[in-house]
């Protein structure tokens, strides 16, 4: 009856689910490659991070970051990597503080970009990101609406 | 009560879906491989991805023994093979590579890049010719125009004849492109 009603609508938000589930998947496949691949028990991080150097302009801000933040700190930054991974993962997955989730994942995609780990495939995450962001899909679906209707100050489940 | 009862449901479909997705991933993950030789191989990491946005300087020469260069060599001749970073469509489709990759190691095999070819007879230099590298792993080749390297035993060969003609080695990468430009500014 309301595909009837508002078909474009309709078929937008179901295909904006679809990619939330899609990125939701991609991302939890990674946090847990992270996991068994040792990046937060060993230091393999230190490892990728030391390549890249070697494959970057040895002027760019990159190797800057690199050498002076991201090398030095490989731990807390594996941790908050992985752990961002999963949480935007579950999060986007069930619709579970939504753009929260969404943030999370901007912030790491920020952070891969400037430590030189850019290239084209950034961009249609970037742009998903934004819309998971802009959009309140959990309210389409997810725990997001039981829960706004429950706590409805709560800045969690918008 | 409607309330309670709707958030029920959702809980055991979303729950179910979710824990059925993390079995999967667990399980496809656990079951990986560990990298194994291929680590050392050019313009392929440790970790057994394709580097995307990395590039490499190859010099190939006609010689039947194979030599080490730790630095760009003064003179002779040989021809260079500038790799270059993946084009913008095909960094697109590593979205693609690296899901699939997550459930079948063996997926990706292989991409296009594109190349510099640049011929180096003593002092003269040939005008970069445009080409295309077909990058693999299995089996470990990589093919430019009428010529293939061995990415393994670094040998050098023509494919018509699919005769042996030389080797090939990797070049310090950004001595070597400062070198280039000077010669092809």
């Amino acid at each position: 009856m309301i595909l009837k009603r508002r078909p474009a609508a309709i078929t937008g938000i179901v295909f904006f689910l679809i990619m939330r589930t899609l990125f939701a998947i991609f991302w939890l496949a990674a946090g847990v490659n992270k996991i068994n691949s040792g990046w937060v028990t060993s230091d393999v991080l230190k490892e990728v991070f030391l390549q890249r150097l070697t494959e970057l302009p040895p002027d760019s801000f990159a190797v800057f970051y690199l050498s002076s933040f991201a090398i030095p700190l490989h731990t807390l930054i594996a941790w908050i990597v992985t752990l961002g991974e999963l949480y935007s993962a579950v999060g986007l997955l069930i619709g579970l503080t939504t753009r929260w989730s969404a943030g999370v994942s901007l912030f790491i995609l920020i952070n891969f970009a400037i430590g030189g780990y850019y290239d084209a495939s950034l961009i249609p995450f970037f742009i998903l990101v934004a819309l998971f962001i802009y959009y309140p899909s959990g309210q389409w679906l997810g725990f997001d609406k039981p829960l706004h209707a429950k706590y409805p100050k709560s800045i969690w489940f918008r | 009560m409607r309330l309670f009862r709707n958030f029920f449901y959702l809980n055991r479909i979303v729950l179910g879906i979710v824990s059925l997705i993390i079995t999967i991933s667990l399980l496809y993950s656990s079951a990986e491989v560990e990298a194994g030789d291929e680590s050392s191989l050019l313009l392929y990491s440790q970790f057994g991805e394709f580097c995307t946005m990395c590039e490499a300087v190859v010099l190939c020469e006609n010689t039947n023994t194979k030599d080490v260069y730790n630095a760009f060599p003064q003179s002779g001749q040989f021809t260079l093979y500038h790799l270059k970073t993946r084009t913008f469509w095909s960094q697109i489709s590593t979205i693609w590579e690296f899901f699939i990759k997550n459930f079948n190691d063996d997926a990706v095999k292989g991409h296009r890049r594109p190349v510099n070819i640049i011929k180096v007879d003593e002092n003269n230099w040939s005008y970069p010719q445009i080409g295309e590298a077909r990058i693999s792993i299995d089996p470990n080749t990589i093919y430019i125009e009428e010529k293939m390297i061995d990415r393994e035993s670094s040998q050098w060969i023509e494919l018509v004849t699919n005769n042996h003609i030389g080797f090939c080695y990797r070049l310090p990468l950004w001595e070597s492109l400062e070198i280039i430009e000077e010669h092809n500014p």
